[in-house]
């Protein structure tokens, strides 16, 4: 609690008056009527109408002394009626030099909570309020989406207003504005005018308000929802200001519950005044967020007696005889504490071993150590030196070249996927490994790792890799989506002209197992069509058929189905033989006297049966060409008379239009 | 510190209210809501609509309020503009020369009108004001005005006299400084409405200039403007009877019309009709909004706005019919 002299006013009307609004009472030094007059009607935000809430905002103004000032008003209804038997608005003004605010932090709630605490502001002196201290952790309890969004955006320097919030009470409102202002470097209080409610047709000054409907200018638009989410999407005005708005707005993001409370913290303790009108202050406001927080002085805990050493000199002394494991989790502890010297120390140490190798188990405990770490860093800090000396020598102790799926999926969760603003240590291995040159990795860990770090970066891998290689991958992953990308890879390049990519897919069994593995089901018989019809080539024939389904060993259902949807005309007796062949192998009948007898029977059937089909299939397909024939004809002959007809009608217009021409021109000649 | 600009409006207004306090500014444009809706005669199928989102809502604010809560606007605290869309009813398609045979589609006229409403009496005090300046601007930008004048605000006459003339020699200081305006007289169009017909006493002072053979009472177009200079010399403030010189000097003759007006209407029983003897459409409760009792009948509302329309813009909305 602390306390601030204000000086006040009154605006309205007196009772019964005839008079419009004007400052009917106020303090007397050094503040003249006038003052108050002037900004009370520059920060005014619409008639208040009945039905209406009451509306709490705030301004601020240069006095003659060159003194600045923040107001806060409360517009409320009258008891009473002015002359013409109309209820008006009564607004009760206070406004405290800007130099008092930093100093007891004042937020807008405290501010207004103390005016209506204080009741009537009688008598020509300042009025004492009795402000509570600046509350972070309420503060950042009221930051939502919205708010993040608010505050990112007024660093434009253009107005933002919340719609939809007509329900909500001013109060609410009011909580609202502050957490967005919170947001913000404390200096800019000194010149936010934000309202509980502005009338979007009027030209009002207020930053941030809220309002039934936008105005239709340059503000910028938030809805409000009730979970509070929202995001900024359409951000005007250059590309510059574009990605400022969202790194400012991604960057708050990144902080959560203590940490919003701690930035909160830091930010109201940036009271050096800035302005929305300046560019550079705005841009200032990124830079900030962006550097570290000073870390919350740990609280002092009882110690044994005996002192303990400096933290570095310990762990000179201690280090040697610690197992890999150990020093990770030292590394680990003291990024948490964001204890510098000693991480300096420590990251030494660990690249030093990592450089001299460690025994296999050490290197599994490791892993394990880094799969189940809960640390993460904000994505904005990435670039400290510690992290960046840390991670390569985190890689280098975790594989060894050439780094197979097996090994990076003992370190990654499948859930590191998904991007926060925060990235936990998984993911900052696997961006690492992302960098390693080509020959560390295998081609399936190279596509796995390239998955993780997001689609861009698998794309470009795919079409860097060669036809082999990618065969290869694709057969190791054991993981659905970039086994997927993969096979579709492998697909497209099996379309190409010119691909060899056949002949790699034909001695790999035609991807049988990779496809089983993504697919199922119409899916999995798609993807089979999809592998046969490439082989085939064009035109397809018998014989390719035969060649695939001779390579296949056993031949699953899934795929005998792919292939007869495929199959070129008269290519039923290969099918036939290749599956009942297929069959025979199965079976272990093959070189057995029936097996014999069954391959001699179906060399026989395929002989005299297909030749009749052959012509069969001939006649249908001239009919075909004929069915084909008698539209197109027709569409000839429609053509024809269509622009006959067509140049009849114009010749018909001209005529007419003719006359029409004369038959006015004689009635106007007339 | 720069002095915060305040957000851009789209419109710059084309037609100002302009008057005292409480002259009936706001509830005139309250009622123009409804009555191009539901207007009869002459001036049937006129419709308005709001131009954007903003100026929808305020439509609808001040209709609901006044048919549904049936109460006036609050006192207007700060300048305040609403783009509306007026409609008329479609024209006759028109035949063209070179094409005698057939009619042109029929078009209906329809023009956005930027009204702008602000507090009365900004000019009663001679200290600067934003919103005054702001005002001053606008009054200059605009092309026509609707001048109110409250007849039943005794005793205030020489408030309005002082307001119209300060504004007046503002307004003129600014436009009629260069040679732009040769005459010497403003552009504008000025349409001056004698406000609150409605009101028993205006009822009573008005009678020898009324029509009676309607449904409800009015003074027609062509007595508007004796009855505005009896009302004035009725007064024994010596300023009221320049007030109309004043606004005769200051425009021309031919761009000055007078109406009569109404907002609310006189009570009509739903059974008995208007009762000349208990016309009052207005309770007064104490302590709270006054509330209007009957049906809202405008009277006289849509018709200067028509023809200022008719004036600015005589290819859209059409010559008088
Ligand atoms: N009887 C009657 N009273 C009216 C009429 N129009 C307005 N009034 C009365 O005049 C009061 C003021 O009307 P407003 O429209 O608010 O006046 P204004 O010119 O906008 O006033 P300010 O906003 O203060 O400048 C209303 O509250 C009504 O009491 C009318 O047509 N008839
Ligand atoms: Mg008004």
């Amino acid at each position: 609690m602390s306390t601030v002299r204000a000086q006040w006013a009154i605006h309205g009307k007196l009772d019964r008056s005839w008079e419009e609004y004007a400052v009917i009472d106020s303090s007397h030094e050094p503040l003249a009527r006038s003052d108050f007059t002037r900004i009370i009607d520059l920060f005014k935000s619409g008639t208040m109408e009945a039905h209406e809430q009451t509306k709490v905002g705030t301004s601020y103004f240069t006095g003659a002394d060159g003194q600045s000032w923040v107001g806060l008003s409360r517009q409320s209804e009258s008891d009473s009626r002015d002359g013409l038997g109309r209820i008006f608005a009564i607004t009760e003004f206070v406004c405290v030099p800007w130099r008092e605010l930093p100093a007891s932090r004042v937020s807008y709630r405290a501010l207004y909570d103390a005016l209506n605490k204080r009741g009537g502001l009688p008598g020509p002196q300042p009025v004492i309020l009795e402000v509570a201290g600046y509350d972070a952790a309420y503060l950042a309890g009221k930051v939502t989406d919205i708010a993040r969004a608010a505050a990112a955006l007024l660093l434009t320097g253009e107005h933002v207003c919340v719609v939809g919030a007509d329900h909500l009470d001013f109060r609410e409102r009011l909580d609202f504005l502050d957490a967005a202002a919170a947001l913000l470097p404390y200096g800019f209080r000194r010149e936010l005018a934000v309202s509980t409610w502005t009338s979007s047709s009027t030209r009002h000054r207020i930053r941030l308000s809220f309002a039934e409907v936008a105005p239709p200018d340059s503000t910028f638009k938030l809805q409000w929802r009730p979970d509070g989410s929202a995001r900024v999407h359409d951000v005007p005005g250059s590309e510059r200001i574009r990605s400022y708005v969202m790194q400012y707005e991604e960057t708050l993001r990144g902080y959560q519950g203590q940490a919003m409370t701690n930035l909160i913290g830091f930010l109201a303790g940036q009271i050096e005044p800035r302005s929305f009108e300046k560019p550079e202050d705005c841009r200032s406001a990124l830079s900030l967020l962006r550097e570290p927080l000073p870390e919350p002085q740990p609280k002092p805990r009882p110690q044994p007696l005996p002192k303990p050493l400096e933290p570095a000199v310990r762990d000179q002394h201690t280090m040697s005889a610690k197992s890999p494991v150990q020093l990770l989790e030292d590394v680990l502890d003291a990024f948490r504490r964001w204890d510098r010297p000693r991480l300096g120390q420590l990251i030494l140490r660990l690249r030093e071993l990592a450089d001299a190798g460690i025994p296999d188990p050490d290197r599994l405990s490791c892993r394990q150590l880094v799969r189940t770490s809960r640390l993460r860093f904000q994505s904005y800090r990435l670039n400290l030196p510690e992290l960046q000396s840390f991670v390569p020598s985190l890689v280098n102790l975790l594989f060894t070249a050439p780094v197979q799926t097996g090994d990076i999926m003992e370190v990654i969760l499948p859930e590191d996927k998904e991007r926060r603003p925060t990235l936990n240590l998984r993911q900052l291995v696997c961006e690492e490994l992302a960098l390693l040159p080509g020959d560390q990795l295998s081609p399936a860990a190279k596509l796995l790792v390239a998955d993780f770090s997001g689609r861009k970066q698998l794309q470009s891998m795919l079409s860097e890799m060669a036809d082999e290689k990618l065969m290869e991958a694709a057969y190791e992953l054991q993981s659905e989506v970039p086994t997927r990308i993969a096979v579709d890879e492998i697909i497209r390049r099996l379309f190409q002209e010119k691909s060899n990519m056949i002949d790699i897919v034909g001695q790999s069994n035609y991807l049988l197992r990779p496809i089983r593995f993504i697919a199922s089901g119409e899916e999995r018989i798609r993807y089979y069509r999809n592998v046969i019809n490439a082989c085939l080539g064009s035109p397809p024939r018998p014989e390719g058929l035969e060649t695939i389904l001779r390579q296949v060993s056993e031949i699953p259902e899934d795929f005998r189905a792919a292939a007869v949807l495929e199959a070129p005309p008269r290519s039923s007796s290969v099918l036939l033989t290749a599956i009942v062949m297929d069959d025979v192998r199965r079976q272990g009948l093959e070189g057995t006297p029936t097996g014999i007898a069954i391959d001699d029977r179906l060399s026989r059937m395929a002989t005299p049966a297909t030749e009749p089909t052959q012509t069969d299939e001939q006649t249908d397909d001239q009919d075909d060409d004929q069915d084909d024939e008698k539209p197109r004809r027709l569409n000839r002959v429609r053509n024809t008379l269509e622009g006959l007809f067509g140049v009849r009608f114009f010749g018909i217009l001209v005529f007419v239009f003719a006359i029409a021409m004369t038959v006015v021109l004689v009635v106007r000649l007339r | 510190m720069a002095l915060p600009s305040p957000n851009p409006t789209p419109h710059e207004p084309d037609i100002a209210m302009w008057g005292g306090v409480g002259s009936g500014k706001t509830a005139f444009l309250a009622s123009l809501s409804v009555a191009l809706n539901r207007a009869e005669g002459a001036n049937e199928g006129w419709r308005i609509i709001g131009a954007d989102d903003v100026s929808n809502s305020e439509l609808t604010r001040l209709r609901t309020n006044l048919l549904e809560h049936r109460i006036f606007p609050r006192p207007t605290d700060v300048l305040t503009s609403y783009n509306w869309l007026v409609i008329g009813p479609p024209t006759r398609g028109r035949r063209v020369w070179w094409a005698p045979w057939k009619r042109h589609p029929a078009r209906a006229p329809k023009i956005t009108f930027s009204f702008l409403d602000g507090p009365g009496g900004l000019f009663g005090k001679s200290e600067y004001s934003v919103s005054k300046e702001e005002l001053i601007k606008s009054l200059v930008k605009s092309r026509g005005l609707i001048y109110l004048f409250d007849p039943d605000r005794r005793g205030q006459i020489s408030d309005a006299f002082k307001n119209l003339d300060v504004a007046l020699r503002e307004v003129e200081s600014q436009m009629l400084g260069d040679d732009k305006y040769l005459d010497g007289k403003l552009p504008h169009y000025i349409a001056v409405c004698i406000t609150k017909y409605d009101e028993p006493n205006i009822l009573r002072l008005a009678e020898e200039y009324t029509d009676h053979g309607l449904e409800l009472p009015r003074v027609p177009d062509d007595q508007a403007r004796d009855f505005f200079r009896e009302v004035l010399a009725r007064d024994l403030d010596q300023n009221a009877g320049i007030i109309m010189r004043l606004l005769e000097a200051s425009f021309h003759e031919s761009r000055i019309k007078y109406f009569v007006t109404s907002s609310i209407g006189m009570y009509a029983d739903p059974d008995k009709g208007f009762d000349p003897d208990d016309p009052s459409n207005i309770i007064d409760v104490p302590g709270q909004d006054q509330k209007i009792r009957g049906a809202v009948h405008p009277i006289n509302i849509m018709e200067p706005v028509i023809w200022l329309g008719r004036m600015l813009y005589p290819k859209t909305m059409g010559r008088e019919r």
